[in-house]
C-alpha cells in the first residue's frame, strides 16, 4: 500500500514535469498554451526514456518529431496556395513568449491527450497492476490515440499508423516494467 | 494571393480544417511580431489596438501579457 502511495506521488510529479515541460517548449515557440504536440516532445525528456526509446523503435528522434509537426504544418499551408520555405520554421520557429501567470491552461487538444493518458490508459494499467508508474510511452500511447489535430498530423508525415505507434508504446512500456520488476 | 482554386474542396475536410489550424497559428505568430515591432518602434497599445480594429482594453488584455519583458 505504502509502494502504491509512493508511486502516486512519482507520476503526479511526473505530470508536473509533462506540463511545465510542454509550456515551455510552447512559449518556446510564441504559444501561450501548449498542445498534445508539446507534451509529446516534452515526453522524449522523462527520465524514464521510455518515449525515447518507443520513437526510436519507430525509427523517429526528437528532432525528427520536431520536423513533422513543422512540415504538417507547411503542408497544410501549402493545400491552400501558401508555399512557405521548410527551413523558414513560419509556424513553429523560436519566438519566445513569456511564461503565463496564474492558472496553468493548455490548448484543448493537450486537455484531450491528458483525460486519455489519466482516464483511460493509466487507470486500466493501475487496475491490472497499482503499482504501474506513469512512463513517457504512456503519453506516446496516448497521443497515438487521437485521429485528427497536429499529432495526428505528424504521425502521418513520418509515415506512422496509429496502431504502430500504439504497438510500440505498449511493447516499450512492457519491457521496461519487466526489468524494473527484475532489477 | 491566394486563388480559389487553391482552396481544398469541401469534400476534404480533414485538409481543410488542418489548414485552418496552420493559418491561426501563422496569423498568432504574425501579430505577435507585428506587435512586438510597433512597441519597440514606440506605438502606443491604442494605436495597435486600432490597426487590429479592437479596443485598447482587448488589445492589451490578449497580448501584452506575450510580449517578453525587455
Amino acid at each position: 500500500m505504502f509502494e502504491i502511495i509512493k508511486q502516486r506521488i512519482r507520476d503526479a510529479r511526473t505530470l508536473k514535469t509533462l506540463c511545465f515541460g510542454a509550456e515551455r517548449l510552447a512559449n518556446e515557440q510564441g504559444q501561450r498554451e501548449p498542445g498534445a504536440e508539446h507534451f509529446v516532445l516534452a515526453a522524449f525528456d522523462l527520465d524514464d526514456a521510455t518515449a525515447q526509446l518507443a520513437f526510436a523503435e519507430l525509427g523517429v528522434t526528437r528532432a525528427a518529431f520536431a520536423a513533422a509537426i513543422e512540415a504538417q504544418y507547411c503542408r497544410a499551408l501549402a493545400s491552400v496556395g501558401l508555399n512557405v520555405d521548410d527551413d523558414a520554421a513560419v509556424v513553429t520557429g523560436d519566438l519566445h513568449v513569456p511564461t503565463p501567470r496564474g492558472p496553468y491552461r493548455s490548448q484543448a487538444s493537450a486537455q484531450g491527450l491528458m483525460q486519455v493518458l489519466t482516464r483511460d490508459i493509466m487507470k486500466n494499467e493501475q487496475q491490472r497492476d497499482a503499482a504501474t508508474p506513469l512512463l513517457g510511452a504512456h503519453v506516446l500511447l496516448a497521443a497515438g490515440a487521437s485521429t485528427h489535430g497536429v499529432c495526428a498530423r505528424s504521425f502521418d508525415t513520418l509515415g506512422l499508423s496509429r496502431a504502430r505507434v500504439a504497438e510500440v508504446a505498449r511493447a516499450t512500456i512492457a519491457a521496461h516494467l519487466a526489468a524494473a520488476a527484475s532489477a | 494571393m491566394i486563388e480559389a482554386k487553391a482552396l481544398p474542396p469541401a469534400s476534404e475536410p480533414a485538409e481543410a480544417l488542418a489548414a485552418v489550424v496552420a493559418l491561426r497559428l501563422m496569423a498568432d505568430r504574425l501579430e505577435l511580431r507585428a506587435v512586438q515591432a510597433a512597441l519597440k518602434q514606440g506605438w502606443s497599445w491604442s494605436e495597435i489596438a486600432e490597426a487590429l480594429g479592437v479596443s485598447k482594453q482587448a488589445a492589451h488584455r490578449r497580448l501584452a501579457a506575450l510580449i517578453a519583458s525587455p
